[in-house]
């Protein structure tokens, strides 16, 4: 429910969403910016003009 | 429920087709993990198995133990595959891809497991490439005063 509010929130334009993702090991560059791609494309529905997306390995 | 006819069909077969939609779901898939997604017993499992007909064909599966059930359609469909194709997915937690087998090394490397599947019972969103789980993700909350 917390997730629901919250994306109700963003939706509003009030907050950046921040995304961050775990990779268990080291990936090359390109497959790192398809999952950057794919963040952004899943996020698509938020109608927002920014957000963050944090990768750590 | 009140118009919910449940004599309309028997037990048995009701078993039997909720076997054959969890294996269009997740085929290949084996009696434990039937008895894992379903909560049946694995010997009432079997029991479930053994109303199969020829569309089901028992498979093996490069790297995993035991048999495997998959439907004909399913595994010509598999075998015109590309290995070569990449993809790219971001499941949500608790995912039906993730949930759905007992067996879970065709997914994922056991060193890792305890990274999606977390203390209490939770799942973590995970991120998938060419199937298998490389990494987690999850949303974090924005800055309460940023403004877009």
């Amino acid at each position: 429910m917390d997730e629901l509010l919250e994306l109700g929130n963003i939706k509003k334009g009030k907050k950046i969403p921040k995304f961050e993702v775990k990779l268990f090991g080291k990936l090359d560059n390109g497959k790192i910016k398809l999952i950057e791609s794919e963040i952004e494309r899943m996020s698509n529905f938020l109608e927002v003009q920014k957000l963050e997306v944090e990768i750590h390995c | 429920m009140p118009n919910l006819d449940l004599e309309s069909i028997s037990p048995e077969e009701a078993k039997r087709k909720l076997l054959m939609w969890y294996l269009s779901s997740y085929g290949p898939a084996s009696i434990q993990d039937f008895a894992y997604w379903t909560g049946f017993t694995v010997k009432e499992a079997k029991h479930v198995f053994s109303s199969l007909n020829d569309a089901v064909l028992r498979v093996r599966i490069d790297g995993l133990k035991g048999e495997f059930w998959i439907f004909e359609r399913d595994l010509k469909f598999l075998e015109k595959k590309s290995p070569s194709y990449l993809s790219i997915h971001l499941l949500p937690p608790f995912d039906p891809l993730i949930m759905g087998h007992k067996e879970k090394t065709r997914i994922l490397d056991p060193i890792h497991k305890r990274m999606v599947f977390l203390p209490l019972t939770d799942v973590a969103a995970t991120v998938l490439i060419n199937g298998r789980i490389v990494g987690t993700w999850k949303y974090k909350k924005g800055e309460e005063n940023s403004e877009i």
